[in-house]
């Protein structure tokens, strides 16, 4: 579960939970620049795909900051919409 | 420095040709308390009701509502801040106030369709207040109150019309509170928050929703601390100053007003020096929108209390759903520093025991008084007279029972005040 409010879903028993940005905008910061912004989205969603494939036996809290994450992605995604 | 409280308790509200109190009766001239408000062009009609404890009588559509209370010494006013109110500090000196009775400003509310264009919103088929019968359990049901209900023709914006009704409560709980300024009250209380020895010291802490995320940071849709009502750091505030109203609003269908100068601070107050001493008010703003923006609140109110000593507080939440974040985060904070907690809230639906009752129930939560779902057995006895209805003649007609549930409160009571039925556990 992607979420602004981890303590929620943690306390109610989520096994997997992401902790996103804020209420109004849980997976992407428009406060930010594109990039910056894209990064944040980026980030999070492969989170979200670490947490899928990592097992767990409790309600388990997982950090974007934590996710490795290679800047060139998002190079490579601003490649692939110009082509 | 000590508040004094001079109570002019009213027993009974009466129109007739003259606006005064006497002896527990206050009469009030109908036409007068109109014209208060007829200079304000947004508000097309307006018309005051009187409903007394044991009237077969529905208030509908109630905005705000309020104890009219006078300043009668010095540049503070009661109710500071909101309205574009002075914002000199209250909480000294003396204060009248107009005791057992209130005003309330009723309307009907416009919403904004997914095109822009307004509408007159539904009313909330739970949120009226019964004057008698079984479901008669508000504390506004137990007092004299004076409606205003107020209209307009025109297309308006929430906000716009918002502070025409808080300026219109304000100039007619103003007049009311006028009539005792001369008078000797009947009694003086005075509330003197000096710290005795030896005892322990509470706080209390109050969540309260910030409209901001809504409505903008200078919005009037809420709750104010001076009148500010946007997200704040956590704001202390002397009792006595709670108690001349500096926290005053409503947020939603959530009232705080009248509950946060007669209930918990009251209650302490008058208990101060007896078993513990009475600090001070932590006023929490809630509805951040991240965890860590929430987590910071709850430890920087966790810091005041401990800065002023407390080894004890109580807090309550007014608005459930994300709002509880705040609120087990400040329980959190201030139970692993050693400060002990009572939570007073209410519980959500617990869908038939298949949920938690609370939202996040984290371990350092070990002291809750439940003030119930905000349902209400029902049925509600038809009645004879409706405040607030506007035309809609269906909510006089007998009215089913409530099942308290997100959202869907007959009585707000995070503060305990109502007389609703309980279980002592």
């Amino acid at each position: 579960m992607m979420t602004a409010i981890p303590v929620i879903p943690l306390t109610v028993g989520a096994n997997r939970v992401i902790r996103g940005v804020r209420v109004p905008h849980v997976v992407g910061d428009p406060s930010l620049s594109v990039e910056k912004d894209r990064e944040t989205a980026m980030r999070i969603v492969l989170t979200a795909l670490r947490a899928l494939q990592t097992p767990v036996d409790e309600p388990t809290l997982f950090e974007p900051a934590e996710t490795p994450f290679d800047p060139s992605l998002i190079l490579a995604k601003e490649a692939t919409r110009a082509a | 420095m000590p508040l004094e409280l001079a109570n002019f308790k009213v027993d009974k509200v009466v129109f007739g040709s003259t606006t005064a109190w006497k002896d527990g009766i206050l009469e009030i001239d109908g036409d007068e308390i109109m014209e208060l408000v007829a200079a304000d062009p947004y508000i097309e009609n307006v018309n005051v009701e009187i409903a007394s404890p044991g009237d077969s009588t529905r208030i509908v559509n109630d905005r705000d509502v309020l104890e009219p209370k006078l300043k009668v010494d010095g540049p503070a006013v009661a109710y500071p801040g909101i309205t574009g109110r002075p914002v000199n500090t209250v909480g000294q000196g003396r204060t009248h106030r107009l005791a057992g009775m209130t005003v309330i400003s009723c309307a009907e509310f416009p919403e904004v369709r997914v095109d822009g264009s307004r509408t007159w919103g539904e009313t909330p088929p739970h949120q009226f207040v019964d004057m008698s019968g079984p479901c008669a359990i508000s504390p506004y049901s137990a007092l004299s109150n004076v409606c205003i209900e107020m209209s307009t023709e025109r297309e308006i914006d929430a906000d716009t019309w918002n502070r025409s009704l808080q300026a219109a409560l304000f100039k007619i709980s103003d007049r009311l509170a006028e009539t005792t300024r001369d008078l000797t009250p009947p009694e003086v209380e005075v509330i003197d928050l000096t710290p005795k020895p030896d005892l322990p010291g509470f706080v209390f802490i109050p969540m309260l929703a910030s409209p901001e995320h809504r409505f903008g940071a200078t919005s009037s849709m809420g709750t104010g601390v001076y009148g500010i009502t946007k997200l704040t750091q956590p704001w202390f505030l002397d009792p006595t100053e709670m108690l001349d109203g500096a926290v005053a609003g409503t947020y939603g269908g959530s009232h705080v007003t009248w509950p946060l100068t007669n209930s918990i601070v009251l209650h302490m107050a008058r208990n101060h020096g007896k078993e513990f001493n009475f600090l001070g008010c932590i006023v929490v703003r809630t509805n951040w929108e991240s965890q860590s923006d929430k987590q910071l609140m709850a430890n920087r109110a966790t810091q005041l209390a401990q800065t002023v000593g407390a080894s004890g507080a109580i807090v309550t939440t007014n608005v459930r759903g994300q709002r509880f974040a705040e609120t087990v985060l400040t329980v959190q904070a201030c139970e692993r520093v050693g400060i002990k907690v009572v939570l007073l809230t209410e519980e959500e639906d617990d869908e038939n025991a298949t949920a938690s009752p609370i939202l996040i129930p984290v371990p350092e939560l070990v002291a809750v008084v439940s003030n119930g779902t905000g349902s209400a057995s029902g049925p509600f006895p038809a009645v004879e007279k409706v405040i607030g209805g506007f035309g809609d003649e269906s909510w006089a007609a007998e009215r089913e029972p409530i099942h308290g549930r997100y959202g869907v409160s007959h009585t707000s009571d995070v503060y305990g005040f109502t007389k609703q039925s309980r279980v002592d556990y």
